[in-house]
């Protein structure tokens, strides 16, 4: 028997499973049943797919559910959460399964098929051989993607054009639809929440409407560039911050577009640990690949925080929903949460991070720089309490080691005296000897008592530096902390 | 001839012939000497001679196992150079990987800090002149 769930209980788990039910066609229908943390159901009461690229479920809790009498009275309906459906992901086993859906051969014809349909750049020569093999019979699906990844991303996201320019856009539908939604069910409390370029349509639709009571997003570009000028100033100003919490990855091409802008809600860093090191970036001998990146790269120029490599990783499948992890609460295991539970994480964060396209002075690069900089501090301060400890242990001891040769070899002696071959000598003879001895050494002992103390001094001036460096470190990882907290208070940032 | 006061066990002869470096080529040492012939002034000259000799062959003995024990005694120290090369490598992982990431004037500052005052380098020339002066 499932529970009651109301929506102002759901967790960041809970939104991260809805999200992903929106991808799956089966729930496109009436009082299909959505499983969430802890034994819950939800229940679709509503859905909208469209030729364009917008696909929407609202779902609502059990409880809501049969107070509507399975959604035939929607007035009854007190929360509900509105799923949009993100951008297709063109992973290798899903583009064979639609190639093969659609009774293709050619691997190559969906790329193809893409590139053909991308409208603003110009095509170089060589690039235009690439696009030469084309498909003819673009499948519905093939649609589906480009329209949603180089129509929708590209030009809106990318180019930062207003989303209001168009009449038909994914985003404008998604404002439509919640507008549709709300007049249905006047008296629910609404929800957002979507994954990749259905994160944008969700933040989208939440910024566009105070009924929508709150949003969690995963994966999607930052909106801000898209927005009119009075729900830009709205954003400034923080307006959206207590109801919108938007999930990024740092290896998702997808997540960091625009974040070099102003953030709109709360942004968290979410831990990728199917790529803990990030995004392979060896080159791909591939020629649409090499031509896609080519491309992407001039984009660049256009917009900043678009990143080749990873948003081709986020084409190939480095952008799903299932590589966040959950504590026990529901709620997402961060980036910050796993740099201080993990030390050696920083440094894979941090190589990770400067083969990203993030901004050097953005929230996330001083949240790992802080990291990285608190953990090389106690690094540091192991080395000195321990590491050059021990070497100063091993220089005080050389004095040591010399006395203990010199006392073996007069034991050995003074043993082998008063007959034999020493008959005529006695102990006190070998002793003699060895201070005879000890007169040729330097300043009298069988080391340099200067050489000795000197080497000391270093070693223990090095310890200095250490302790020094250390403390430096760690106050200066800790300020870029506190700078992160402070920005992040200043940004709506987490 | 015999002058030894002590009674060595076989154990101490098996010492002395293993350490016993000076050959028994003096003259004084040879086991044919005839000591019956000589008056007790002979005799009294005879045995400073003897131990005058044997103790030439203790320091040149002891020198030698001086300079054996000091040899071992430096190639033991070597291994603090060792420890200094692990750690500098370390420090300097850690300084590159800071250089590389991240800039800014802290930055900055701190891997100069980095580079200007934790001299490994000196450091182990201080320790291998250390090392080296251990001997005779």
């Amino acid at each position: 028997m499932s529970k009651k769930v109301a929506q102002n209980e759901l967790s960041a788990k809970d939104y991260n499973l809805i999200s992903n039910a929106a991808y799956k066609i089966d729930y496109y229908r009436i009082s299909s049943e959505i499983d969430i943390s802890k034994n819950k159901t939800m229940y679709v009461i509503d859905y909208k797919e469209t030729t364009k690229g917008l696909n929407a479920l609202t779902i609502v809790s059990e409880e809501d559910f049969d107070r509507s009498d399975g959604g035939r009275d929607l007035t009854k309906i007190k929360n509900a959460v509105i799923a949009y459906r993100g951008s297709e992901p063109i992973g290798a086993g899903q583009y064979k399964d639609t190639i093969k859906k659609h009774g293709k051969k050619e691997s190559d014809d969906l790329l193809s098929t893409i590139l053909t349909k991308l409208p603003p750049f110009s095509r170089s020569k060589g690039s235009q051989e690439v696009t030469t093999k084309l498909t003819t019979g673009t499948t519905a699906y093939t649609n589906e993607i480009v329209q949603d990844w180089m129509v929708s991303d590209t030009k809106y996201l990318i180019k930062n054009i207003p989303f209001e320019h168009g009449a038909e856009n994914q985003m404008v539908q998604a404002d439509r639809y919640a507008k549709e939604i709300h007049k249905k069910m006047p008296n629910a409390k609404m929800y957002v929440t979507g994954h990749s370029l259905g994160g944008s349509n969700a933040s989208y639709v939440l910024v566009k409407n105070d009924f929508i009571k709150g949003g969690v997003t995963f994966e999607n570009p930052n909106i801000y560039p898209n927005l009119s000028d009075g729900l830009q100033a709205k954003a400034l100003k923080g307006d959206y911050r207590s109801r919108l919490t938007e999930y990024i990855n740092l290896n998702d091409g997808l997540s960091l577009l625009n974040r070099h802008t102003t953030e709109i809600g709360r942004v968290k860093v979410m831990y990728d640990a199917a790529l803990p090191e990030g995004v392979d970036y060896s080159e791909d001998s591939s020629k649409a690949v090499q031509f896609m990146k080519d491309l992407l790269n001039r984009a660049m120029s256009v917009n900043p925080s678009l990143d080749a490599n990873l948003f081709l990783e986020a084409l190939a499948g480095s952008h799903g929903l299932d590589r966040y992890a959950f504590s026990s609460d529901g709620s997402v295991e961060t980036i910050d949460d796993m740099l201080r539970k993990n030390p050696s994480l920083t440094a894979a964060m941090l190589h990770q991070l400067s083969q990203s396209n993030v901004h050097p002075q953005s929230v996330v690069a001083i949240l790992i720089k802080s990291h990285v900089l608190m953990n090389t501090g106690r690094k540091f301060s192991t080395y000195a309490e321990h590491h050059i400890q021990q070497i100063i242990r091993k220089i005080e001891k050389l004095d040591d080691k010399v006395d203990q040769s010199v006392e073996r070899v007069r034991s050995r002696y003074k043993q082998i005296v008063g007959f034999g071959s020493y008959d005529q000598l006695t102990a006190s003879d070998v002793d003699a000897v060895i201070r005879h001895l000890k007169t040729e050494g330097l300043e009298n002992e069988f080391y340099s008592v200067k050489e000795y103390d000197t080497a000391i001094d270093s070693a223990m001036n090095i310890k200095r530096w250490l302790d020094s460096i250390s403390d430096d470190m760690s106050q200066l990882g800790k300020e870029y902390h506190d700078a992160d907290t402070a920005l992040a208070k200043n940004m709506g940032i987490s | 001839m015999e002058f030894s006061k002590k009674q060595p066990t076989d154990a101490d002869r098996f010492l002395q012939r293993m350490t016993d470096t000076h050959t028994s080529s003096s003259v004084f040492s040879q086991t044919n000497f005839h000591t019956e012939d000589m008056t007790p002034a002979e005799l009294a000259a005879l045995k400073v001679k003897i131990k005058e000799e044997q103790k030439t062959a203790l320091i040149r003995a002891i020198r030698h196992q001086l300079q054996h024990e000091f040899a071992e005694d430096r190639q033991e120290a070597g291994k603090i150079l060792d420890l200094i090369d692990e750690l500098q490598n370390k420090v300097y992982k850690h300084q590159k990987r800071i250089h590389t990431h991240m800039s800014g004037q802290a930055i900055d500052a701190l891997t100069e800090k980095i580079e200007q005052r934790l001299k490994f380098y000196e450091l182990k020339e201080d320790v291998q002149s250390a090392i080296d002066s251990i001997g005779i």
